[in-house]
């Protein structure tokens, strides 16, 4: 499969200007002397002007026709052939492989050489896509952008040397140098571009391919389907993602779980118009879908994207986007189905289905072409293919294969007619293949109302009447339950609330089925959405809002007067309509504080070790909501003050039954810079210590600490001592003094005793 | 903050995950339930709860598995539309 450059153009009928738009990009990582040579090959001119005059010159050469036209007189019939087949398949980026393998199938034996002649003359462009940015999706083994990657390079280059001797100027190339045939061929770059103005120049031009003949007549009971086979099925894919995206592995494949999911999903294996679904159809559809750009790939998961532009014409403009997109799937096989990213010629499938798609477009228009003849054309020219089968079952093998590949991708596509084992193009193919513009595809006939609406929210959808548009607006708010000739769709509580978070409104939805019911929708199923719906007003969140804190409640109800702020959020808080930065013209910003950087200090501690004041400028709004659950308000200490707060027991205690001590601690640590006071742990944590006690004692006072050291160590006074106050301070007990008395006068030292005093405690 | 003259005066708190409800009684009924109450920091106002940062695509998923069908409003990049 191609992946898609990331937001530029894909299609053959994508603007011209984008096209070169995105050359230049592609042209601007082009190493001067490269970009140099390619404006000389290609404008015929040598100039001197600075890089960004070059890529304009060869943009503007690109669409240039008398420039262009000189310009392939100057290249080998091998790269008009190259030029001519990608212009008339009408798909401008090509894996390389899958070049190599046609250009093979067509006789060319040395296709490198003649990409890297497209190249060189800047006919096409290597396509630096997502997949050189990120890992692929299919493809594991494509490395990093643009040729950093030397010792590949370097190998490519002595291969490509040894190959081609030494006439392509190697030799003064430093290996991380961008060259863009290099990059090619070392597999950096897997996908080259033709820029459709350069491919108008070869419309004309022929494919060297048989002329098949068949059976000329006009049956009436050939099969030709109405084009909705694919369109329903991605539709219902990309709803299912939308609601369970699909996760894969490094390697680009699908896990099992997800795999049996999409393959016991009915809608990708009944209902088809033939009869017969593609094997593994509901694999193949995530490829398709993919290649459609219907997925967008977030990491390692596959999920919904928005519907392309294309989606909002009629079903021809859809076909006809559709069809060049399943063409280039590449991990699957009409007999086997999906296949892994290590498989063999991963590219055998997409390119023997173009060469068919060519052969049948260079039959005459009205026969019917036998699928062996083209099984035959291909196990002869094509050997890749007829690797496939063995060589004694090759005709019935072969043409059961193209059978299959034609009942999977061009007849539901519309592109082909199939009767009695023989296929032709229908008009639209014939369209696609002979290169009519856009203003020449069939017009579709209108039915507007093709839905009916049933009491039971279901929804069934008519498929003659369905546009692409309805389509995708059905898969926006109605699930996919059944694609048959008439279409099973219900209304569901889920999928109305992925259509409202979509930025769909109950009115659209309503108005977009009472447009299209051919029967007034049912005021039963009306009440229904209407119900679910307000159960979508009652909670509102918003992920990553700007919230507005204001100085005072009277800036707020201004703000809220002159429509600056849509919604109060409490007495100072104020949000925009959809939670957006507000506009600052209207507002003189004092601070700002990210949520998701960590929570800043804006609490100071006072010195009673209870009470907390915020800094209004560096506090956050959950410092507010975090204080409360400890400490109480008081009321500010001036008209304009800060808020305070005070540290209250029982707030500290609530709030200890739900946190332990260290987690106060630690929050009081980030948000104030100290842990909590001794004041606050004495409130939280007193009732848990010992009770405290009174005691009667006397205290000793002495004339120094050796004094106090002395008594301390004395036998006679050592038990005396009921404990040490400080360095010169001793407590003894009340009755322990007349011994203490004695004791000291035994050694000479005197007892200064106060006065008895009277005690006045009760 | 002091009152201005001319502009009005503003913080903002940026990237703050807010739930709004529709009553005082819905932010009850969420607060009600430990395994969102324990996502939410507190209450901005009786109808404004203050949801904990990068915690929010799992409250509106334990929202959805209550039967509740939140609005997500993001000023980020549009989501798939169809």
């Amino acid at each position: 499969m191609i992946e898609a450059p990331l937001g530029h153009p894909v299609s053959w009928f994508d603007e011209s200007t984008a096209w070169s738009g995105y050359c230049q990009q592609v042209w601007a990582r082009y190493s001067d002397p490269v970009l140099r040579a390619l404006v000389g090959r290609l404008t015929g001119r040598q100039m001197r002007q600075d890089r960004t005059a070059l890529l304009q010159a060869i943009a503007a050469a690109q669409t240039n026709p008398p420039l262009i036209d000189r310009c392939l007189r100057k290249v080998q019939p091998e790269t008009i052939l190259l030029l001519t087949w990608m212009a008339r398949s009408r798909q401008p980026l090509w894996d390389c492989q899958l070049l190599l393998s046609v250009l093979a199938a067509l006789g060319v034996s040395d296709g490198g050489w003649t990409i890297q002649e497209a190249l060189e003359h800047g006919l096409i462009f290597p396509s630096w896509t997502q997949a050189a940015d990120e890992p692929a999706l299919t493809n594991p083994s494509v490395s990093n952008d643009t040729g950093r990657d030397g010792p590949v390079r370097d190998a490519a280059a002595a291969a490509w040397n040894g190959n081609r001797g030494n006439d392509s100027g190697l030799g003064g190339l430093a290996a991380t140098e961008t060259t863009p045939w290099l990059d090619v061929v070392s597999g950096i770059v897997r996908t080259v571009g033709l820029h459709p103005a350069v491919g108008e120049r070869l419309r004309q031009q022929r494919l060297p391919l048989p002329c098949l003949s068949g059976l000329q007549t006009e049956p009436p009971n050939f099969f030709r389907s109405d084009g909705w086979d694919w369109p329903l099925r991605l539709a219902a894919l990309w709803q299912r993602l939308r609601h369970q995206p699909i996760r894969l592995t490094q390697e680009g494949e699908f896990y099992k779980k997800d795999s049996q999911r999409l393959l016991a999903d009915p809608l990708f294996s009944e209902g088809w118009q033939q009869g017969e679904g593609p094997v593994d159809g509901a694999l193949l559809a995530v490829e398709a879908a993919w290649a459609a750009g219907l997925l967008h790939r977030d990491n390692d998961h596959l999920q919904a994207g928005r519907f392309p532009a294309y989606w909002r014409a009629g079903l021809p403009r859809l076909l006809v986007e559709l069809f060049p997109r399943l063409m280039q799937v590449q991990k699957w096989d009409p007999l086997s189905g999906r296949r892994s990213s290590a498989c063999a010629e991963p590219s055998m499938t997409a390119s023997a289905g173009w060469l068919a798609m060519h052969l049948l477009a260079a039959a005459p228009s009205d026969a019917w072409i036998e699928l062996t003849d083209l099984a035959a054309w291909l196990w002869e020219h094509h050997s890749p293919w007829n690797g496939l089968f063995d060589p004694s079952e090759m005709q019935a093998g072969g043409r059961n294969w193209l059978l299959r590949w034609f009942q999977a991708v061009p007849i539901p596509l519309q592109f082909a007619d199939s009767w009695d084992g023989r296929v032709r193009l229908t008009p639209l193919g014939r369209w696609y293949f002979t290169g009519g513009s856009l203003g020449e595809l069939p017009a579709t006939q209108v039915f507007p109302q093709t839905l009916l609406v049933q009491p039971n929210a279901e929804v069934i959808a008519y498929r003659q009447g369905l546009t692409p548009s309805l389509v995708a607006d059905l898969s926006a708010f109605a699930c996919w339950k059944r694609i048959g000739p008439a279409c099973v769709l219900e209304l569901q509580e889920q999928t109305l609330c992925q259509a409202l978070e979509a930025d769909w409104s109950l009115p659209q939805i309503v108005q977009t089925l009472q447009r299209h019911a051919s029967r007034p929708v049912p005021p039963t199923v009306v009440d229904l959405l209407e119900r679910w719906s307000s159960k979508r007003q009652r909670l509102t969140v918003f992920p990553a809002a700007v919230v507005v804190e204001f100085a005072c409640a009277a800036d707020l109800e201004t703000a809220l007067a002159e429509g600056w702020i849509h919604w109060r959020l409490g007495e100072r808080f104020g949000l925009t309509a959809d939670g957006s930065e507000p506009d600052l013209r209207h507002f003189r910003l004092l601070a700002n504080r990210d949520y998701e950087t960590p929570p800043q200090a804006c609490l100071q501690v006072g010195a009673d070790g209870l009470t907390l004041e915020v800094d209004p400028i560096s506090a956050d709004l959950f410092v507010d909501l975090e204080v409360q659950r400890l400490a109480e308000p008081l009321p500010p200490a001036a008209p304009d003050g800060p808020r305070r707060y005070r540290l209250s027991a029982e707030r500290l205690r609530r709030a200890a039954e739900t946190q332990t001590l260290e987690a106060l601690d630690a929050w009081l640590t980030v948000r104030s810079g100290v842990p909590l006071p001794p004041a606050a742990r004495l409130l939280l944590l007193g009732p848990h210590w010992p009770a405290p006690r009174t005691q009667r004692l006397l205290v000793l006072r002495l004339a120094n600490a050796e004094a106090a050291d002395g008594l301390l160590q004395w036998p006679p006074t050592r038990s005396l001592i009921a404990e040490r106050l400080g360095p010169t301070a001793l407590a003894i007990a009340p009755e322990h003094l007349p011994a203490l008395r004695a004791a000291l006068a035994q050694i000479g030292i005197t007892l200064i005793e106060d006065p008895p005093h009277q005690d006045q405690t009760p | 903050m002091t009152r201005p003259t001319g502009r009005l005066a503003v913080k903002l708190h940026r990237r703050v995950c807010v739930l709004m409800t529709d009553t005082a009684v819905t932010a009850e009924e969420v607060l009600a339930r430990p395994r969102l109450a324990a996502d939410i920091v507190g209450r901005l106002s009786p109808t404004v709860l203050l949801v904990r940062p990068g915690r929010w695509e799992a409250v509106v998923a334990e929202l959805r598995k209550l039967g509740h069908a939140p609005r997500i409003i993001s000023s980020g990049p549009p989501r798939p539309q169809g």
